[in-house]
């Protein structure tokens, strides 16, 4: 699933997914503004594999899981991937 | 009585005259021909000057125009009733439209004169008034009857050949408005006698009118009366569908706002019906993301969770619990958004349809505003359309009016014709005494002239269309017997009016009366004219040639005593009345 399988499209992976999220939130951006802003990337870049709301909020899961966003009040914010890891 | 008639050129010869037979003799030589364009003695212009001083008009051929005249003014003095001294009356050809009087006669009409000092300037018109008032005793209107024809009677113009016949005086002049004036001097119903003119003149209107209907062109002016009523027919409806639509007509106040009104109205409805499509098809939208967000994806977490820990063990950097929240979070925010969005668009759409409800019972009320009724313009428009369509209908029904009248004016006329000659003639009847006061001084007079034994009458008669008055005198082959005819009528008009208050004491004849007539008859004629003046009280003034005047007086009468200064000739430059010689414009 995080990466492409026999059953998961290279495009549809979470981590591809996340790295799609990623380029959206050039700017911190609301939840649906951000899904609404991948879904039209994806349509212009030819993604033909279907990407539900579900899928598109774990591959947020992922992305934060791995700190490269935060829920700041509600609004989304990418986080440099090369800060300092976090204390376990 | 007329006294001194003068000018202020010193060449004129001033005449003057006195009560009862007055001569002004003249020789004129065999040398001067009538074709002659220059005055000669000056006998006609005698009569003409009187004529000018009385008030008559100044046509561009009246003497005293002449441009060898014109600077000159004339004067004369006459008797005035109820003044003790005679007035004098001013005039000339540069100023004609006035005269002057010496004293102001004008007075109130009541008859009560106080004479002011101190000449006064009149209109002729108002002179002319004067003598119809005072000399003639015409009191107020007096259609058909004036002043200028009845002096024209007791001084006849030979200018304007007034001895061509007794009952006219001049060429042209109508039967019956010649007879109208007569009527007055002769103390008849002037009034009822002036109906032949007014029904002479409808006769004259109805006579053109028919001429012009029957014209091509012409006739459409007034037109037929079947092509009328037609005309008519159509008008009517037209103005009634107009006073119909004029009638029902509401004025909606500020039409055209409320029809703009209209226009946005229905234009918001549209824009709203657009819109709800949109939102209608973002609600569902919505709606369908609001079910997809379903919580089988929480299923998913844990696998992913764990599977990040295999494929990225180093990057993950949260709990498993903390992504959890991260993850119900995200789906809340999400479904709350979701719900917002929903709640806001339904919401919308509800506004909207009520708002639509609102515009459509708007757009409702203004369109059938606008139906009822329109702008105040419309109607302003309408009304001046029925106005002019009214007004053409009138002038229709006008000329229906006069083409009726036309073609019913003929019998009207005629019937009228009839009924007033009998209203005359019985008039006529009831006023024998004046009808035989005149018969018999005019036969008197006629007798006087030509003996016992000659036939003469005077008959006064309601014709079909004038009074007829005729003199006659039976023909026994004497020369200018109808001149004689005149002399007999106008010594009984002047005798008549001058007694009964109708007109003044004066009567005038030029020479040419004389001309022609047998010497026997102008000794008769000029004694007569003596003793008539003498026992009327009135003024008779003659000019005569010496010729006639000397055959005269070889039948036995005496002229010496009645001639008066000045003795007029055309023998040389200065013999005639005013004293040179210019050139005459048109015939004298």
């Amino acid at each position: 699933m995080i990466t492409p399988t026999k059953g998961i499209a290279p495009d549809r992976c979470l981590l591809a997914v996340g790295a799609q999220i990623l380029l959206q939130l050039d700017e911190p951006r609301s939840v649906s503004q951000t899904w609404a802003r991948l879904r039209t990337w994806r349509a212009e870049h030819g993604h033909a594999s279907p990407v539900s709301f579900g899928w598109f909020v774990l591959a947020l899961d992922v992305l934060y899981s791995m700190g490269a966003v935060e829920l700041d009040q509600d609004i989304l914010v990418a986080r440099s991937m090369h800060a300092a890891p976090l204390e376990r | 009585m007329l006294r001194r008639l003068s000018a202020d050129d010193e060449r004129f010869k001033e005449v003057s005259f006195v009560e009862g037979l007055n001569l002004i003799v003249a020789s004129t030589t065999a040398s001067s021909a009538d074709t002659d364009s220059r005055n000669s003695a000056g006998k006609s212009s005698l009569i003409e000057l009187i004529h000018f001083l009385l008030g008559s008009r100044a046509t561009n051929t009246a003497l005293a125009m002449n441009k060898a005249l014109r600077h000159i003014t004339f004067n004369l003095e006459m008797d005035w009733p109820g003044l003790s001294s005679p007035i004098s009356v001013r005039r000339s050809g540069q100023r004609a439209g006035f005269v002057t009087l010496n004293e102001d006669v004008t007075g109130t009409d009541d008859g009560a004169m106080f004479p002011r000092t101190g000449p006064v300037e009149l209109p002729a018109e108002r002179w002319t008034q004067l003598i119809e008032r005072d000399l003639f005793g015409l009191r107020g209107d007096h259609p058909g009857v004036s002043g200028r024809v009845l002096l024209s009677f007791l001084a006849r113009r030979i200018s304007s050949h007034g001895f061509n016949e007794p009952t006219r005086t001049f060429s042209r002049q109508s039967a019956p408005e010649a007879a109208s004036n007569l009527a007055y001097l002769l103390g008849l119903d002037w009034q009822l006698v002036d109906e032949y003119r007014q029904l002479a003149a409808r006769k004259a209107t109805r006579t053109q009118l028919k001429k012009a209907v029957d014209d091509p062109v012409w006739g459409r002016i007034v037109g037929s009366t079947a092509d009328l009523r037609g005309q008519i027919t159509l008008a009517e409806a037209q103005v009634e569908r107009l006073r119909g639509q004029v009638a029902a007509f509401q004025v909606v106040p500020e039409y055209e706002r409320l029809k703009d009104r209209a226009d946005q109205v229905s234009r918001r409805i549209k824009q709203l019906a657009q819109e709800d499509v949109i939102d209608q098809h973002n609600l569902e939208e919505l709606q369908a993301a609001v079910t997809e967000t379903t919580d089988f994806e929480v299923d998913y977490l844990e696998p992913v969770y764990r599977e990040l820990g295999v494929v990225l063990n180093d990057q993950v950097r949260r709990r498993f619990e903390d992504v959890k929240t991260f993850h119900h979070s995200v789906i809340r925010n999400r479904r709350r958004f979701l719900e917002e969005e929903v709640a806001e668009l339904t919401e919308r759409l509800q506004s909207r349809r009520a708002e639509r409800a609102r515009l459509g019972e708007d757009q409702a009320r203004l369109l059938r505003g606008l139906a009822e009724g329109g702008a105040l313009e419309a109607l302003t428009t309408l009304q001046t359309a029925l106005g002019r369509e009214e007004a053409a209908l009138q002038a229709l029904r006008h000329r229906f009016e006069a083409a009726q009248t036309l073609e019913a004016s003929a019998r009207q006329i005629t019937a009228k014709s009839v009924e007033l000659q009998q209203a005359v003639d019985t008039d006529l009847q009831e006023r024998r005494r004046q009808t035989d006061e005149a018969i018999l001084l005019f036969s008197h007079y006629a007798q006087r002239l030509y003996g016992e034994g000659r036939e003469a009458y005077l008959a006064i008669e309601a014709g079909r269309n004038s009074l007829t008055i005729t003199p006659r005198i039976d023909s026994d082959g004497s020369r200018g017997i109808s001149n004689m005819v005149i002399f007999c009528f106008d010594l009984t008009l002047a005798v008549l009016a001058h007694r009964h208050g109708r007109g003044p004491d004066f009567l005038i004849h030029d020479s040419h009366l004389y001309d022609g007539v047998d010497d026997r008859q102008v000794a008769a004629a000029l004694k007569l004219a003596a003793e008539v003046t003498e026992e009327e009280n009135l003024q008779y003034i003659a000019t005569i040639n010496t010729d006639s005047l000397g055959m005269a007086s070889q039948r036995g009468f005496d002229p010496e005593p009645y001639i008066r200064s000045p003795r007029l000739t055309d023998e040389h430059e200065t013999g005639g009345l005013f004293g040179f010689r210019f050139k005459t414009t048109g015939k004298r």
